[in-house]
Order: C-alpha cells, then structure tokens, then sequence
C-alpha cells in the first residue's frame, strides 16, 4: 500500500510532463477534423465562492412538505454503523461498503464550510475518516488520497479479463470493527488489478433532482433531435439511455444508468453503504458471520435482525408518518424536494459575483457559440407535478441527459444500458462552479491524479478515434473553444464558474 | 436514431381492425388444433424412439385446476400487530379500479384499523392494460394469476373508451400483454418493452385526451413480432426476495453430474449490486417493490416515484392530464396519530401487501398422500416420480430464508419448486425478448407453489392443458418453424423421461402438480 502511495504521487508529479507527451502524439495521430487546435491560456478560478447557493429546499413547498425539511435532513445526515446505537434505522453497514453515510460523499459545496447534503466529492476526501473507525483494519486503496476525489472502483472485467464484470467493488470491509462480531473477510485485491482492469468513478451531486426525475421523455427526445444540421456538422449525435422495464429515459449516474432518485437510493444504499433495502434485499457479501443478526455492538444492543436492514417501520401507527417507509423511499423525498443549484449570475448575465472578474454574459455567449450547449443543453421545462413547487419549472441543469461517445481517453470499458464502454451521460453542469473534482474519474484513471482543474476538464473532453472506440462526439467544440481568443476562453471559464 | 415512441397510431380507414383480427384468430386456433393432433403424434413417435417404455403420454390426464381450499391469498400468520395493521391499507391500493382523474378517498373497508385508510386514486393511461392490480391477479385469490374468464373484456371499453380488442385477447384466454420484440418500424432494431393494450381517449374521465391510437398489433403480428405474458402470482414473493443470493448460486451448481448429463445448464441473472434477479418471467426484477413500481407504471399507466413520467408521450394532452408522479407519498400525513401508514405511496403500500401474503398451501403437504390429491391421487408417488425423471433439478422444492429483518420471515422452508435462475427453452418457446442476461429463448424457472390452481400454463398462457404444459418444455417433443438460431430446449431429456414413465407414474406425477 505505501508503495502505491508513492507510486500515485510519483505519477501526480509528472503529470504535466505525461500531459505534454500526450498532445504531441494526438498532433500527430490525430488528420482532420479530428486534430486538436493550440490551446490557451485560459485559467481556472477555482471553485467559486459565496453565495453558496446550494442544499436549500425547492421554495414554494406547502406546509406539509416543509414540515418534514428537518427530519428528512437530520436522516440524510445520519452515520451508519453495523450495530449497536439507538436507532434500527442506523444498523446494517457493510459488510462491504465504500462509505458509512450519505453525507461523507454527496457533501461537497464549495464557498461553505460545513456539509451541504447532496453535493458532490469535499475537498479534503473524507474516507480517511471512515476505513478504521472502530477499530476497523482497513488498508486505503492506493488511489484514495486525502486531497483527491472520493471515488469508487469497478472492474470493467472479471479476472480472466474477457468476462465482463463491470459491478462496484466495495474499498472496505467491516472485518475488526468492535460491533462486527466475527466476521472476517478481506477488500479486495485492488493493487493486484491490471491498471486496464480498475476504473474509478468520482460522486456526483444530486442538487435539483425532484426536477430532473419527471422532465418529460419526449422533450429529451425533442431536444434531442433539436439542431440537428449544427450537431452533424460538429460529428455529435447522443442517444437515451432506457430502463428496461418502463422504457423510460434513465438520467441519473454517470452513464445515465438509473431512472429515479429513489431506485437510486436503493442500489446506493446496498452498494455504497452495504445496507440491504427493499430495493436490494440481500447483503452483497453473504460469508457466513457477516450477514445479519449480528451480535449487539455496542453501546445499547440494537443488532439488525436480517434482511433487509433498512425496510418499511411497522412499529406504531401512531408514529409519524415520515418513518413508515423505508430509506430509499425517505431519500427519495429529500432529494425530490431539494433545490436546484443557483449560479453566482444569473444565466446569461453578468454579475460582480462573477468568478475572475470575467464577463459571465460574454461566457454565456461564448458557451453557446462554440456549441457546448448542444450537448450541455441549457434547460428543459418541467410538466405538472404531484408536487406542486417542482411543476412547470424551467431548470437549466446545462445537460441533454442522452449518453455520448467521449473517445478511448475516458473509456471505462463498462457498459450499462445502452451506455457503452465510452459513453457517459453528459454531465449536467449546474453546480459545477463550486465542484473540486472534474470527469467521471475525478482525473485518477487518465491523470494519475485529482482533476481539478475546469480548463483541464474541457480538453478531457477531446479524443481521437483509436480502435475499438470512435473519436470523441466532443471534438470539433473542443477545437471550436481552443481557437477563441484568450479573452473569450476566460470569459467562458469564468462563466461555467459561476454556476 | 428512431423514435422511442411505441406503436404507432391506427391508420384513417383502418376500421374493421377487431373484426378482420378476430376471424383470423377464430382460423388459426383450429390451425392449432390440427397442429397440436399432428404434434402428439410426431411426440409420440419420438418418445418412442427415446425410450423403450410406451409413449402413453397422451392419455395422461389433467384433472384441472383443483377444488377444496385455495390456500393463497391469506396473510402470513405470525405477524406483529402493527404489521397486521399495515395489511389491509396495502390491499386496498392493490384491489382498487383506477380511473384516470387522480384523487383520494378514505376507505372504511379495513375493520379493525386503528385509523381511516386514506387512498389515492386514479392516475390511469393515458396507455394502459388494466385498471386495477387484482383484474389479473386474481386466480385463485387476490395476488394470484390469470382468473378463467378474461377480465380485459370489462375493462377496455369502460367509460367510454374507444379501444378495440387486440385479436390475441380471448374471453376464455389468459390476461396477456404484449411486447415487440424488435421495433415496429424497423426490425433491426430490439425493442422488446410492453406495449400497452389500451388508451383512456374516448373515457368520460379523459376528455382533455380525445384520441390516442393503440399500437399496430396486426402490423406486429404479420411481422413476426409479437411476444406475450400472463400474468405471474405474487403468493411468497416476501420470501423469495430475502433468499439469499449464495444460496441460489450453490442450487445452481448442486447435482452437475446429473444436470449435464441432462443437459441442463442455468444462468443467474446478475443486477446491479451483484445480486440475483428473480421476479418475472425473465428474472427481470430483484425485489417486490421496484417491481411494483415498474408494474403500476407499465400495467396501468400509473406514474410513481420510482417512475415518474408516463409510458406514452406521443400526445401531451394525454400524457400531462395529471401531474405526475400520481402516485406519491401523502405530506399532509407527515404527522403523528393519523396512521403512519397513510403517508406512504401506493407502490410502497403495494409492495407490503405482497411482502406479507403467506406462501401457497399445497392440497397435500410436500411428498405426502392425502384425501385432496387431485383426480386419481398418488401425490406422494408423484412428487417421487417428479425428483426422479428430474424436474427438481429446475424446479428446486424449496429454499430457506435466512434471518428476517421481519423476524416472521426468517428461516422459513419455502417450497417453491424453482431454482430462480434462467434456462435456454429452445426455439418453441422463445419470445426472441431479450432482458439483461435473460436472452430470447431464456426464461426463468417459474415457481409451481400453487400451480395446481392455475388456468393457463406458461409464459403466454399457450395451453390449459398442465400435460401439455410439460410436452411443451420439449423442443423435441413439441415442434415449430422458425427461431432455429436458438439451441435446444434445457428440459428435453427429463420431458423424455417423463414421456418412459408408466402410465400410472406419469399420472401421479401430474396430480402431484394439481396437488400443489
């Protein structure tokens, strides 16, 4: 493990020098239209400060739905444990698991210095807190380091390297935990990986998305057949991704894998948590003394009694009704009445909020000139809604939510849905000015390091063709924004810092 | 790209539909009928050429679907009482008729209940296929399978609606729904997902919606395309989504030696967190409640928080009549003392219901003789000739759950008869519908608890006949044109086996089914 540390920062360190490598080999693989223009100098400003802007509530809720802002935060905020404490609500971690709460990953904001539930990565990776709590001996898988991304890992394959795997695989175990009994199991062998065989995938925030669960299936369709002699021209198409079942456009994760804030929840419970819910029934790992009834950790006795661990609370009727269900439904409620981000300008405008002193209107304009916008589309209009504050309501979420080919460069070589190996749901930017971390991998699989650099993350975007993966869809704007002038490059950095 | 959007609208002109449909329906079920007299005799032919017993399979009878008890449909028996509480508010939502408008009404059916049962209604279509969860979950009680009589007739025509039949849907059928395998417009393109029978335009309770075409079922149907389900029960299903994943997967490689022999083979059907896959024909779903959730949306059109928008968008006045999603958790029951379980969703009350219905009681208990074992009984002698021939090394007699989380739950012996993993069916059988490792001649094993009361046997409800429904595992025994991209049936060897039994064997071995 130390000497992965060193081998990390050792790649960190020459990064720039591997960058530079790699433009000049793209200068020459790369024929027209596919050849990457010079690059400025525009700088990143770095993520934003106040206002913040985000983890408030959707306004306009009706009295009801205020009333459960409180409980349903203090649940979201809740720290797992496997057992023991008071409440059954808390029980059931691991016995694999990436993290011990909600909050430690989906907690990053920047321009505050506290939590703000439902972000993305925190400056400073918050696992380093986790992996020995309790007496837990965990090793920290080399690619975690305490100013990087907090980031899961997943085997494109299987260990013959030709079955496809492609499933999360937790970084710890809750093997010498004082309220793990006698379980005893082992993480995974992640040094041992091929380098080819371990992608990482950083958090993504889920500010906004009561709004982006029910924007209409044939408006994506719409916008997605929207321009299509620009998108044509600039070699972009994109396609859905669709649930299985109701056929539906999938638009939450990172290859728009998961329909729902709350079919979300269910699999990140299990996954990232190890907590078994009425989603994901069973434990992930069912080695015989990790699975439930686990003996009563400390302090007060409180085992989980089997699977799930997390489900529907039969204990009262008279109990408030904002307990009855299980997580998954609970935090699908939270994230549903959570408020999309709000830029530091308003879109389109300038502001003396904006970030660098730039012009955030000029930004804008730039923005949409060289045709970030065809994929990262500005806005979709939500239909009426049960909830009546998320009805009717223009959300510029700066995304299409359709999956594109981005090249081998950012290939993970995993498919999910209709997303294949190199296609990723274009990422909606809203927030992203106060994001640390850039790119599906937090810059760990094609950097070697934390990518947290906007500039940086605009030119990740270019990629030449290169067998089995097409050149990336992301191409000729790439080159569209290397040949802005200086001032037009900064002004369009300032303004996606803004948001 | 090609559109997402399902089927298209019927054609100006194209009235007459049901009509021309329904005759060439009437043709080709006698088709069938001269097909499956001309198929007994080529399987008898072949079993004689397989074994060198008497092929006496076709005078195996089927007593039908059995009498006394139904032994479904009630609750599990050791529940706490607050779980007995939640019961009946599930139920509710599981049973009620939806119609289009979305509302609540508070519901005095649950006696007993320490609090009014608040439920929310409507939020049908705009595409739909039924109007309510138990009009096809219903035989032989509430969460069982297809009812004898076709409850779609009572449904699509319901306040004015202008749907006509699709030519598939008999009175006396099975309750089917219909995917297309490929697109309609394009057959190289898959498909594969439900496409909804009916439409709410021409409701009295939908006038914002006025037309909205049904798909072009002819048009599938000419093209080949066309694959339909019946419904499954939900008896048990509580316990089989706890049972754990490294139990199924040592079924699955218990017994080798003779599976291969047998060629029998098995594929788990893997989700995203690594686990078994096990409701639905195909395995397709994990759990009671996403199933739940995808099913109010897909059956009836009945948007929710795990799906949000609705099926059918080609016409926005139809597809925004209700704020979606119309099922949703009821704020205005946050609170203390006005019932906890009020303020959950539907789906979530649904998936309750289900969780807590007691697994099926068989006539005789598991390998035992008793007065109710159906037609000339033997029960006991055909669950032995049934783990003989091999059925069992598919249809596991039973798993157990391990530790509950619902104490009741926990190691509890379930017989479901089913190893929950996927087999190749061979080319008879494929609906060439492919879902996640479930590939087009790939079904699931389906549970049998319960069986010896069901109408229609499987995934298409093809035949009433429970000896043909063995026949038909057989891709030797039974034969069809087309899908000979598919490898042979996994069942062939032990449907042979099955065919070398004595007469007496073979029929004991079906009551023993009718007994269950």
């Amino acid at each position: 493990m130390q000497v992965r540390s060193t081998i990390n920062g050792a790649s960190k360190f020459s990064e720039g020098a591997r960058l530079v490598a790699v433009f000049s080999v793209l200068a020459l693989v790369q024929l027209i239209p596919a050849t990457r223009a010079e690059a400025q100098t525009a700088v990143d400003p770095g993520p934003r400060g106040a206002p913040v802007g985000a983890g408030g509530f959707v306004s306009g809720l009706n009295t009801y739905q205020q009333q459960i802002e409180t409980p349903m935060t203090s649940f979201i905020e809740e720290v797992n444990v496997v057992a023991g404490g008071t409440s059954t609500k808390r029980v059931g971690l691991g016995a694999r698991f990436d993290s011990n709460a909600c909050t430690s990953c989906h907690a990053g904001v920047s321009g505050t210095s506290k939590v703000v539930a439902g972000g993305s990565s925190l400056a400073s990776n918050p696992l380093f807190g986790v992996y020995q709590l309790m007496g837990d001996q965990n090793t920290m898988p080399y690619f975690e380091t305490t100013a990087g991304p907090t980031v899961v890992a997943r085997f494109p394959y299987q260990s013959d390297g030709v079955t496809p795997d492609g499933h999360v695989h937790q970084l710890f175990v809750i093997t010498g935990r004082t309220d793990a009994g006698t379980c005893n199991i082992s993480q995974p062998d992640f040094a041992g990986q091929p380098a080819s065989n371990i992608i990482f995938r950083n958090t993504t925030p889920f500010f906004g998305g009561g709004l982006m669960e029910i924007i209409q299936d044939s408006d994506i369709i719409a916008n997605m057949n929207s321009n299509l002699s620009q998108k044509r021209a600039d070699g972009i198409t994109g396609h859905p991704n669709y649930n299985a079942d109701d056929g539906s456009i999938t638009r939450f994760g990172w290859k728009a894998q998961k329909r729902s804030l709350m079919l979300f929840a269910g699999e990140a419970y299990n996954i990232e948590s190890g907590i078994s819910n009425e989603i994901f029934p069973n434990k992930t790992d069912e080695t015989v003394g990790c699975t439930p009834p686990m003996p009563d950790g400390p302090p007060n006795g409180n085992g989980p009694h089997g699977v799930p661990d997390d489900r529907s609370d039969f204990a009262n009727p008279d109990t408030a009704g904002y307990l009855y269900p299980g997580d998954p439904e609970r935090f699908g409620i939270y994230g549903r009445i959570l408020a999309a981000p709000t830029p530091a300008c308003a879109i389109g405008q300038n502001c003396s909020s904006c970030p660098g002193g730039g012009s955030c209107a000029n930004g804008y304009t730039q923005f949409n000139a060289v045709g970030c916008n065809l994929c990262h589309t500005q806005s979709f209009t939500t239909p009426p809604s049960s909830v009546a504050a998320l009805s009717n309501q223009k959300v510029n979420i700066f995304s299409d939510l359709l999956v594109h080919d981005m090249g081998s460069c950012d290939a993970d070589n995993v498919t999910q849905g209709q997303a294949t190996g190199d296609q990723f749901r274009t990422a909606p930017l809203w927030g992203v000015g106060q994001r640390f971390f850039f790119m599906h991998d937090g810059g760990l699989n094609r950097h070697g390091g934390p990518g947290t650099n906007v500039v940086q993350a605009i030119e990740d975007h270019f990629c030449a063709a290169n067998s089995p993966y097409p050149a990336s869809e992301a191409n000729a704007v790439v080159n569209a924004f290397n040949a802005l002038s200086q001032t037009n490059q900064q002004d369009l950095i300032d303004f996606v810092r803004s948001l | 790209m090609t559109s997402y959007f399902k089927g298209s609208s019927p054609q100006p002109g194209e009235g007459g539909f049901m009509d021309r449909r329904m005759t060439q329906h009437r043709r080709g079920k006698m088709t069938r009928m001269s097909k499956l007299i001309s198929a007994v005799a080529i399987a008898s032919a072949a079993a004689l050429t397989l074994s060198s017993g008497s092929a006496l399979w076709a005078q195996v009878t089927d007593p039908g679907v059995r009498g006394g008890p139904a032994g479904a449909g009630t609750f599990q028996a050791t529940l706490t009482q607050f779980e007995q509480e939640s019961e009946c508010p599930g139920q509710q939502t599981f049973v009620q008729t939806v119609g289009v408008p979305v509302g609540e009404v508070t519901n005095n059916n649950c006696a007993g209940s320490p609090y009014p049962v608040v439920i929310q209604s409507g939020g049908l279509g705009p595409a739909f296929n039924s109007n309510s969860c138990s009009s096809c979950h219903a035989q032989p009680a509430i969460g069982g399978s297809s009812p004898p009589s076709n409850p779609l007739f009572g449904v699509y025509n319901l306040m004015g609606a202008k749907n006509g039949m699709p030519f598939f849907e008999s009175k006396t059928g099975p309750a089917l729904v219909a995917r297309f395998p490929f697109q309609l417009n394009d057959l190289s393109l898959p498909d594969g997902f439900v496409h909804q029978l009916f439409t709410i335009a021409g409701r009295s309770d939908a006038t914002a919606c006025p037309t909205l075409g049904q798909p072009n079922f002819a048009k599938a149907s000419t093209n080949k395309d066309l694959a339909l389900r019946q419904p499954l029960p939900v008896f048990g299903d509580g316990y089989i989504e706890i049972i754990q994943n490294v139990d199924i997967i040592n079924n699955l490689n218990a017994n080798l030696t003779q599976k291969q022999a047998l060629g029998i083979g098995g594929v788990a059907q893997i989700t995203d967190d690594g686990s078994v896959s096990r409701f639905g024909w195909k395995a397709q779903w994990r759990a009671i409640l996403p199933a739940v959730g995808a099913e109010e949306n897909i059956e009836l059109g009945l948007t929710n928080e795990m799906f949000p928008t609705e099926t059918n968008q080609n016409i926005k006045a139809c597809a925004t009549i209700n704020a979606v999603p119309e099922d949703a958790s009821n704020y205005q029951y946050w609170s203390t003392n006005q019932g906890a379980w009020n303020f959950d969703a539907n789906s979530g009350r649904n998936a309750i219901f289900i969780r807590f219905l007691e697994q099926p009681t068989p006539a005789c208990a598991i390998g035992q003789d008793c007065s109710s074992c159906p037609g000339t009984g033997g029960c006991a002698n055909g669950y032995t000739q049934f783990n003989t021939v091999g059925c069992n090394l598919c249809h596991t007699v039973s798993f157990t759950t391990p530790a509950g989380s619902i104490p009741s739950m926990g190691h509890v012996t379930t017989n479901l008869l089913s190893d929950l993993v996927l087999h190749h069916m061979g080319p008879c059988l494929a609906d060439n519908v492919t879902q996640g490792s479930a590939q087009g001649d790939m079904f699931r094993t389906p549970p049998l608890w319960n069986v010896g009361q069901r109408y229609f046997f499987m995934h298409d409800g093809r035949t009433t006949n429970i000896v043909t429904a063995i026949e038909d595992h057989s891709s030797i025994v039974t034969t069809c044109t087309g899908n000979s991209q598919y490898q042979a049936s996994e069942a062939n060897a032990v449907v042979s086996a099955f065919n070398a039994l004595s007469l007496t064997n073979q029929q004991n071995l079906v009551n023993f089914l009718r007994s269950l």
